[in-house]
């Protein structure tokens, strides 16, 4: 059974047709590629996935783990396994990293029907994960995101991934506004996490992110849908021709 | 009940208030008294054609018949029935007042008398007090304002508070002002008085609590009088029975070099309108006034706040915070004047709020007078709804959408909540935001930090 399947999905956001009929199946253990210009619905689709509100969505279905994603709430699908790490972070004033982290757990175990983490446990949690990700524990104690670097926001992402242990993460351009040991850092996070039993989507605009974490499959989203599918070698090629080509084919 | 029908039933209470008094019939207090009750029947109730009462209706007064029991002194509480209503680990000075009345029983104090002076406003009063006859209404506008008059009329006790030069009393006093309505509606009138010597130091905490089901009306008058170099903490709680009424206005004059900080936390109550005036008499003081609210149901809380800047140099800082659920209502106004000689004054106002739902309302207003030309003031006010963005966010990580609300009131709350100076208050009112917002596990969360505070810097 794929992990995530997606058919003929298409969303409208304010009356504007956004998503045009996707089709994308994962399966445990892969990495997806999401590339495509600017405007062209990957943030949309991403958003549509973890339950944002304010889309409408006209057609098609989505089951995650063989189970009908609308029928769940944003954080529902969070604690079955589903994690978006935001092309935008939020800054949360007042709510430090580390009681972020402990609720989201907590409200995950819960809905698992498991007691609270102990305190000394969860801490532990933290500091190996920071570690993984090389974010300074600081960090855990400031405000979410609040005053963070745009680089500094990205990792924070990349830490909560890492606390959460997703079965689907969807990474929406973690690797803009990195420099460039902050992106291998990213990477290498991504690739310790990457097991058998769970899958990466990656939206991005750059080759040189697939340089370290390399896809299974790249897609091109144009224009709402996804017009082109390869292996990692079409990340290459969009590199060093851009979209040109793509755009005038799926144009005609 | 018109205005002419409770003027008439004043009139009455009066005669018998002043038929009770004894000794006390003839000092410059009762003279006051006298002059107060005269305004009274000049003074019309406050409507809303009044700018000061714009938003803030007392029809309420009519409709019940406080008046009528006015000081029904029942003084037979125990240690039990006060007990809910400590504050954990603040217990080392306490006065209790029942119906406007003090309660030597249910009180205590820990400081020798001959050295500092805190005690009942009827036994100052009593002994002739040299102080309090000297200072009784001299800050507060009895002449003018209604209830402020009739608060003056009818003072017969309270808190007063003499502390000499050079005293810091870390201990803080917490003061409790307790409505036992099991026989019916009551009305109080506390009368506080504080006078605070040279280089001294106090901390009070104010807390109102209704015992009985009738409602109950306090309105209260606070003056205090801060010498050179003092520090005052200032903290009123409010968080009384839907059916509470109060009024009370805290009027605060400030000598060189001293510093007034105020926390007023409202966390329920039918009508709460808190007048906050301070004055500065002398450059180099500063005025901090920190508000939080958080209303529910049908609860209505106005804070009215005045700042005068009469001399140079001085700072003041006002910061209300405010959240509104249900069909709460609330108001804030800030009075800033700045005289024309008062250069170098630093004035800043801030008020934030968070509307829960359609039917939550706040009013909010600046006034600024600035008759200086070198100043610094600003003043800002926002007014939202719960950040859609920060709640989307919170929720993609599994946070329920209940528990994510409670996460960002907490947070918004916190950044006012923090700045109470009185450690076991802070987290007294800590833990009723959290109850309030039904996460027992908030409160712990922040202790967690602290404990990764304390695991980072051991490293
Ligand atoms: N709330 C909205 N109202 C109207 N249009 C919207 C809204 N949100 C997104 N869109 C439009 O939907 C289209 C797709 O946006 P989306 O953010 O998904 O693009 P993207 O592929 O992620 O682009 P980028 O590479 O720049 O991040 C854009 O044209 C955008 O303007
Ligand atoms: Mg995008």
């Amino acid at each position: 059974m794929a992990l995530l399947k997606i058919e003929n999905l298409s969303a409208n956001v304010n009356g504007n047709k956004i998503l045009k009929g996707i089709n994308l199946e994962v399966n445990a253990g892969e990495i997806h590629a999401i590339m495509g210009p600017n405007g062209s619905g990957k943030s949309t689709l991403a958003n549509v996935l973890t339950g944002k509100e304010g889309y409408d969505i006209t057609g098609g279905t989505i089951e995650f783990m063989g189970k009908n994603l609308f029928d769940m709430s944003a954080e529902e699908r969070a604690r079955e396994g589903i994690f978006l790490a935001f092309q935008y972070p939020v800054e949360i004033p007042g709510v430090s990293n580390a009681n972020f982290m402990k609720t989201a757990i907590n409200e995950k175990r819960k809905h698992k029907g498991l007691p609270p983490i102990d305190a000394m446990e969860f801490l532990q949690l933290m500091t190996e994960k920071a570690k993984l990700v090389e974010i300074d524990r600081k960090f855990l104690n400031r405000s979410v995101n609040e005053g963070f670097s745009g680089g500094e926001k990205k990792r924070n992402e990349v830490f909560q991934m890492a606390m959460l242990e997703p079965t689907l993460a969807i990474l929406d351009e973690t690797d803009s506004g990195l420099d460039i040991d902050a992106l291998k850092i990213v990477a290498n996070g991504v690739n310790k996490l990457s097991k058998a039993t769970n899958a990466f989507v990656v939206i991005t605009h750059y080759q040189r992110l697939l340089d370290y974490i390399i896809p299974d499959f790249v897609h091109v989203l144009y224009n709402g849908r996804i017009v082109k599918t390869g292996n990692k070698n079409l990340a290459l090629e969009l590199e060093e021709k851009g979209y040109d080509e793509i755009k005038q084919n799926a144009n005609l | 009940m018109d205005n002419r029908e409770i003027k008439n039933i004043l009139a009455e209470e009066f005669l018998k208030f002043q038929s009770k008094l004894n000794g006390q019939k003839t000092s410059t207090i009762n003279a006051i008294r006298q002059e107060a009750f005269n305004a009274i029947k000049n003074l019309e109730l406050p409507t809303r054609k009044s700018e000061a009462w714009r938003f803030t209706n007392v029809s309420w007064l009519n409709e019940h018949d406080f008046l009528l029991r006015n000081g029904n002194p029942d003084i037979n509480l125990s240690n039990e029935d006060i007990e809910p209503f400590t504050i954990k680990d603040l217990n080392e000075n306490l006065l209790v007042f029942v119906n406007g009345t003090f309660s030597e029983k249910l009180s205590r104090i820990k400081y020798p008398r001959d050295e500092i002076i805190i005690e009942s406003f009827r036994d100052a009063e009593k002994r002739n007090a040299p102080n309090l006859l000297k200072h009784f209404s001299l800050l507060a506008d009895y002449k003018n304002d209604f209830f402020t008059a009739l608060n003056t009329a009818f003072a017969k006790d309270g808190v007063y508070v003499n502390v000499p030069a050079g005293v810091i009393i870390d201990e803080p006093i917490h003061v409790m002002f307790i409505s036992d309505t099991r026989q019916g509606a009551v009305m109080s009138n506390p009368r506080n008085i504080f006078l605070i010597g040279k280089c001294s130091q106090i901390n009070v905490v104010e807390t109102y609590h209704t015992i009985g089901d009738n409602p109950a009306f306090t309105n209260m008058v606070t003056e205090i009088f801060m010498n050179f170099a003092t520090h005052f903490e200032f903290n009123k709680i409010q968080n009384d029975k839907g059916n509470s009424y109060y009024i009370g206005t805290t009027q605060v004059e400030q000598a060189k070099n001293s510093v007034f900080n105020a926390s007023t936390i409202t966390m329920s109550g039918r009508f709460i309108r808190n007048n906050m005036y301070t004055a500065f008499k002398e450059e180099n003081a500063e005025t901090n006034l920190n508000g939080f609210y958080f209303m529910r149901n049908n609860d209505f809380v106005d804070n009215h706040t005045l700042i005068d800047h009469a001399v140079p140099n001085c700072n003041s800082n006002e910061f209300y915070k405010g959240i509104l659920d249900d069909s709460a209502k609330a108001v804030f106004n800030g009075k800033v004047i700045v005289r024309p000689n008062a250069q170098k004054t630093n004035a800043y106002q801030q008020n934030k709020n968070i509307l829960l739902t359609d039917d939550s309302k706040i009013n909010t207003k600046p006034e600024l007078e600035i008759y200086a030309d070198d100043v610094k003031c600003s003043h800002g006010a926002t007014t939202g709804y719960l950040d859609k963005e920060a709640m989307f966010y919170l929720r993609s990580r599994g946070i329920s959408e209940e528990m994510a609300k409670s996460l960002l009131l907490n947070s918004f709350a916190s950044e006012v909540i923090e700045r109470i100076k009185i450690a076991e208050l802070r987290d007294d009112i800590k833990r009723q935001v959290a109850d309030r917002l039904t996460v027992d596990d908030l409160y712990f969360c922040d202790v967690l930090g602290d404990v990764f505070k304390a695991i980072e810097n051991k490293q």
